[in-house]
């Protein structure tokens, strides 16, 4: 759940930067954004830190105990976690690094154009850092303090009855985990950082693996593929075929279908007397069959309505 | 044997004055004097103070189901009287002789709620009939009225036809005229009935009574007089005959049956199986499809409340489903329910120089007090709590429900409610959310303005406090 | 005392609507609300345990005029007698053709909820239950938008349908009770066959579904908010929705505990499924209206989820929801209309920029998305939480795939917030200005329950634990 904080820091910091840049997303022409814009800078720093779960910032707590509980349940998913966990830093740290270190790269025009945001942005920036980087204080794990789950005793009404955590590891190895992760997350922090802080608009293109991680169009891309685009499809498909036509349509449909129904049988009203008494002899016959069949009749009817 | 009576001379009174009265203002204080009085020795009446008795040799029993339907036939007479007064002035010359037609009919319908005997029935019906096949034709210079007078005739004649055979074939069944018996004569009827099984001539002539029973309460598919003539007449009589007659219709259907079933034959039913309530519930299905389902096409306003007088009749047949006590109270609450919300659009539909949908646009912006009275009518007819039509259809729901077996017809009720809901309120879609003007044929005078607020709060206060109608039936 | 939170609602606004100034008429129903909300204020810190209070009303069948408050009531009550001023100081400046009409309707709305949450007599309840839906009709189909009638018809429709199923199941059940009442209590006591309670509970259900609404029966939503005026929208999606809710825990649950174990795993289906399909949905809407209604829509969903996992924790967490729900989407509600007032347009793709234009009003929106999403430290965090908690402890899967609906849920809220902030200034943007210091007021308040019941959520849940105790351990 601390995830929602720097989620949403990092989407107003990336939205931020986007305003001052009049519009431009794409980072390689961005970079010195330092010194222009500073509240953002430190805001989106933070975020990257709390992200890449680097201690004390409220991500590595939670990530801690994520990989914790998946190392408990089973190493191949602390594995994958762990990667996760540096590929998140990495590719973080590249986007700062380029974004707000460096040279300027983009047009003069657009140096021009940079200042740091409004209020209206800065301020919610500036109370979601502080939330990013508490956040993760009051999940501390018993490891550091004692009972001290100050998540857990704030809502103690709520959580009375809650059973204790099933799987507990040894603070052994919780700390061993720990220390490995974030070693290896400074590691991967350090190396985005020097290679993209003087990240130059010619330089050139990485070569294999590196050009694959480096660039973030492949990422897009893939997201793009694999998730962004048939989500969006298949919301698409339920918007407009199953909710309108489908749902809506049988709801409209059998207002529809009482309508033109009611234009069929009101024909039956044709104003000549003849008509009428035919039907109605009709009737009386049809009263009369159905008298003496009524058992059937009554089955019939107790069949359809259970 | 009062109000029976008192009608019919009251009825004659109208006609002498007709004829020797010539200011035609001073008719509707005479009839509104008269049917108060009616009123009033009903009243006595169900309090045991009967001062009219003339022997009847059990052909006529007065009890308080009856007596207490009486009161409030009248009561709605009254109201429907006091509402559209002016339109009966207007129909034509003869205004004296209308009210003398209406108070003929009330004077069938007094018979048909106490009568005892088939041949009672039988002579009920045709004196609440015959005015009204000349109230239909009231417009004599009016063509429509006048087709629907002759239709109504005609199709009325035959019925009466079908009807009088069923009774012949129930003598011939039974020997007997009679519903029921002095306590002696069931208890040998039922010791002999042991062995006796209903004649087939007793069954096949109680579903010819059925049929033109159903024919008198526009029950489908006996039903389709109803909407010519209802449209032809003239808008007050259509009221007149789709609210208080049919009533009166129905309340000698619910006496026949529940008569039938509990003192004589209910033996006799028990053994061969005999039960109306299928034949019942088909006619309830057929008349709630035909009745709704037309509606909903009608542009008309006049004729959609020709077909709801149908789709309502639908549910009143819930109480001949059931034949129980809470069948009969509801019985009453649908009656007064219905009635005052369909006197009230008739009436003020009465005023309208057109009768479309498309007429009522705008009416809540040019006449807000019709435009109210009109939108608590239609509330109640569907069925919306805080009207009295909630619990006229909640008593009607219970008795089926109690009835048990039959909670697929309520199910079905409930799904034709909701489909009658459609076609009243585009009534009120038209009046209040629609742009338009309104003309009136007719100026609404404060007076009728007021009575049809008083007919409105009627609705609300007998929806709040059902008891007000309820409780005399339990002192 | 307790009445008063009907009485002081349904007298201002039955005045308001004689009140012919515009002026007049708000500052009646701004007074109104305002005695009702410190009533209800009153009654919700002063009261220990269940207010109540019994009046005769129809001995004939049974029912009393009987309310009790526990502590759901007191939490819903006090929601809708907030909701009401928040909403009338938000939205008072807008322009209506017949003020005194539209606050009437909007007090006569409040009243008839109140009465659903505090009913405790089923019949009353189901009067109140109706009641609560005639005014908001009347509002929405006069004040709203171009295609208003249809789709508010359609919706009243809808839940007529449901409501009569009701009224079914409550004459069902009522006949079964041995002492022929209709007490919430004698209903409790019902001792009921495994088919009884399946019938029942279908019956009852089923309105209660449409009211919340649950997917299938979700379409009439989107269409009625959109079409509905802001007003009709905000107490329709903040308190209305939750009387379905609510109905199901203090009706369904406790009186057919066996059909709703038989049942609950198809309506968790149903609840879940429901709850992604309308997440998925909202990320294609470009209609902010329609997107605020599907998000609804999917949050109602987890509630339904959470009560039919029939966990002590989901049932807490349903019950801070219910209460933390109304009060956010309110606050939605309120910033969408001023949105759309600014701009003139409810397309997201055409408001961009928005957040240089008028800064305050996108940190509001922003406040309240993040409520949305419930993000810890807003107060729908800990109800979703123990919901999702609720959930995993019914079925793992369950769990999970409601999960998902998280990410949804932070995906089209945050899509949304960039759409219309960020990128360029458009030209329905261009012009915009803040909102009226009357609507940044009303946000600032939202604003502040949002945070301090999000940092404090205890209070409700002491509230409410009683009903929770009740409810799970009843059988």
């Amino acid at each position: 759940m601390t995830h929602a904080f720097f989620k949403a820091l990092l989407f107003l910091g990336a939205g931020s930067v986007i305003h001052a840049m009049d519009g431009q997303q794409d980072s390689r022409y961005m970079g010195g954004l330092k010194k222009f814009m500073p509240i953002t800078h430190i805001t989106f720093l933070l975020a990257c830190l709390a992200i890449a779960g680097v201690p004390p910032f409220s991500g590595f707590f939670s990530k801690d105990e994520i990989l914790a509980a998946a190392y408990a349940s089973s190493p191949v998913l602390y594995y994958f976690g762990v990667l996760g966990a540096l590929f998140t830093a990495f590719y973080m740290f590249r986007i700062y690094a380029m974004t707000f270190l460096g040279k300027f790269r983009g047009t003069q025009e657009q140096e021009h154009h940079l200042h740091e945001s409004p209020k209206a942005m800065t301020i919610p920036l500036s109370i979601l850092a502080v939330l990013a980087v508490v956040a993760g204080f009051i999940g501390i794990p018993a490891l550091f303090a004692p009972n001290a789950h100050l998540l857990e005793q704030f809502l103690a009404p709520v959580f009375s009855d809650l059973p204790a955590h099933s799987e507990h590891l040894s603070h052994g190895t919780e700390w061993m985990l720990m220390g490995v992760t974030t070693v290896l997350v400074i590691l991967s922090i350090i190396w985005a950082w020097k290679k993209f802080s003087n990240y130059e608009l010619d330089a050139t293109e990485e070569k294999g693996i590196g050009k694959v991680l480096a660039s973030k169009w492949y990422v897009d891309e893939i997201y793009d593929a694999v998730i962004a685009k048939p989500l969006l499809k298949f919301s698409g498909f339920l918007k407009n075929i199953v909710d309108k036509k489908l749902i809506d349509g049988i709801v409209n449909g059998t207002g529809r279908f009482v309508q033109y129904s009611s234009r069929q049988i009101r024909l039956v009203q044709s104003g000549q007397v003849g008509g009428y008494i035919l039907m109605m002899v009709l009737s009386l016959v049809v009263l009369f069959v159905a008298f003496w069949n009524q058992a059937y009749i009554l089955k019939f009817i107790h069949w359809i309505f259970k | 044997m009062n109000a029976i009576i008192l009608s019919a001379i009251f009825g004659i009174v109208m006609m002498l004055s007709s004829a020797f009265v010539k200011n035609t203002k001073a008719y509707k204080s005479i009839a509104l004097v008269g049917l108060i009085i009616i009123l009033l020795a009903n009243i006595c009446e169900t309090y045991s103070h009967s001062w009219l008795n003339i022997p009847t040799y059990d052909m006529l029993a007065f009890d308080r189901f009856g007596l207490y339907f009486n009161t409030l036939a009248i009561a709605c007479t009254i109201l429907f009287s006091a509402f559209s007064q002016r339109e009966i002035e207007r129909v034509g010359r003869y205004v004296g002789e209308y009210f003398a037609l209406i108070f003929f009919v009330l004077c069938g319908i007094f018979i048909l709620s106490a009568f005892n005997n088939l041949l009672m029935l039988f002579i009920g019906i045709e004196i609440m009939s015959i005015p009204l096949y000349i109230l239909t034709g009231a417009r004599k210079e009016n063509l429509k009225s006048n087709e629907a007078s002759l239709k109504y005739f005609l199709m009325g004649s035959f019925s009466t036809g079908i009807l009088l055979m069923g009774i012949a074939l129930v003598y011939g069944g039974t020997g007997d005229f009679a519903l029921t018996h002095h306590v002696e004569q069931i208890n040998t009827s039922i010791a002999g009935a042991v062995n006796q099984r209903m004649s087939f001539l007793d069954v096949a002539g109680m579903i010819l009574i059925l049929t033109g029973m159903c024919f008198k309460v526009s029950a489908a598919p006996f039903h389709f007089w109803a909407p010519d003539i209802y449209d032809g007449s003239p808008s007050v009589f259509s009221s007149f005959m789709a609210t208080i007659v049919k009533a009166g219709a129905f309340i000698a259907f619910i006496r026949l049956f529940a008569l039938r079933e509990n003192e004589t034959t209910i033996l006799q039913n028990a053994l061969i199986g005999v039960d109306w309530k299928m034949l019942f519930s088909i006619i309830i299905v057929a008349t709630l499809l035909f009745g709704n389902i037309t509606a909903i096409f009608q542009q008309s306003v006049k004729r959609m409340l020709a077909y709801s007088s149908i789709a309502q009749a639908g549910f009143m047949l819930f109480a001949l489903l059931s034949l129980n006590d809470t069948a009969k109270e509801g019985l009453l609450l649908y009656v007064v329910a219905y009635s005052v919300a369909t006197i009230g659009l008739f009436g003020i539909l009465a005023k309208m120089k057109d009768y479309t949908l498309a007429g009522y646009n705008g009416m809540a912006k040019s006449h807000p007090t019709l435009a109210f009275a009109n939108a608590i009518f239609l509330l109640s007819l569907s069925g919306i709590p805080l009207s009295i039509g909630f619990f006229a259809k909640y008593y009607m729901l219970m008795a089926v429900i109690q009835t048990g077996g039959y909670m697929w017809v309520a199910i079905v009720g409930i799904i034709f409610a909701v489909i009658s809901v459609f076609y009243y309120f585009r009534v009120i879609w038209s009046m209040y959310f629609k742009e338009g003007t309104v003309e009136l044929k007719y100026p609404a005078t404060k007076g009728f303005k007021i009575l049809a607020v008083i007919l409105a709060l009627i609705i609300i206060l007998l929806g709040t406090f059902p008891q007000i109608i309820l409780n005399f039936l339990y002192f | 005392m307790i009445v008063l939170l009907i009485l002081i609602p349904v007298v201002a606004g039955i005045i308001s609507f004689f009140v012919k100034s515009g002026k007049a008429a708000r500052t009646l129903a701004l007074g109104a609300s305002l005695l009702t909300f410190l009533a209800a204020l009153v009654l919700v810190i002063t009261a220990k345990g269940t207010v109540t209070l019994d009046k005769e009303w129809l001995p004939q069948i049974g029912s009393n005029f009987s309310l009790s408050m526990d502590g759901m009531a007191k939490m819903l009550c006090l929601l809708n007698a907030v909701a009401l001023p928040l909403i009338l100081s938000s939205t008072i400046r807008e322009r209506y053709s017949n003020k005194g009409n539209f606050f009437g309707l909007l007090l006569l709305t409040q009243a008839g909820m109140m009465g659903v949450f505090l009913a405790a007599d089923v019949l009353l309840f189901y009067f109140f239950w109706e009641l609560a839906l005639i005014p908001i009709y009347f509002l929405c189909s006069q004040y709203g938008g171009e295609k208003k009638i249809q789709a508010i018809f359609k919706f009243f429709i809808y839940t007529f349908l449901g409501s009569l199923f009701l009224l079914i199941g409550i004459i069902y059940l009522y006949l079964k009770t041995p002492d022929q009442s209709f007490a919430l209590s004698s209903f409790y006591h019902l001792h009921l066959t495994a088919t009884e309670q399946n019938i029942g509970f279908w019956l009852f259900f089923l309105a209660f579904a449409i009211k919340m609404p649950v997917f299938p029966l979700h379409t009439w939503q989107p269409d009625a908010y959109e079409q509905a005026p802001s007003a009709g929208t905000m107490i329709l999606s903040a308190v209305m929705v939750k009387m379905g809710i609510y109905a199901t825990i203090r009706y369904v649950l406790p009186i057919f505990p066996e059909a709703v174990h038989t049942f609950n795993h198809i309506i968790i289906i149903f609840a879940v499924v429901g709850l992604l399909y309308a997440s998925l949905i909202a990320i294609r809407q470009d209609d902010l209206k329609r997107l605020i209604a599907y998000s609804s829509i999917a949050h109602i969903g987890l509630m339904c989820a959470a009560v039919f996992s029939l966990q002590e924790i989901g049932l807490e967490g349903v019950m801070i929801q219910m209460f933390n729900h109304g009060i956010n989407v309110l606050g939605l509600w309120i910033v969408a209309s001023a949105i759309e007032q600014q701009t003139g347009t409810r397309k997201l793709s055409e408001m961009g920029g928005l957040a240089t234009k008028a800064p305050v009003l996108a940190i509001l929106f922003m406040i309240m998305t993040l409520a949305n999403v419930s993000l810890p430290l807003t107060n729908s965090f800990i109800g979703e939480f123990l919901m999702f908690n609720g959930l995993f402890r019914y079925n793992i899967w369950a769990g999970a795939f409601a999960c998902v609906s998280i990410i949804l849920v932070a995906i089209y809220s945050l899509w949304a917030m960039q759409k219309m902030f960020y990128g360029e200034v458009s030209e329905f943007t261009k012009n915009a200005v803040e909102a009226p210091k009357n609507t940044q007021y009303a946000l600032v308040v939202i604003t502040i329950v949002i945070i301090v019941l999000g940092v404090y959520p205890a209070p409700l849940l002491d509230l409410t634990k009683d009903t929770v105790q009740a409810v799970m351990h009843l059988k």
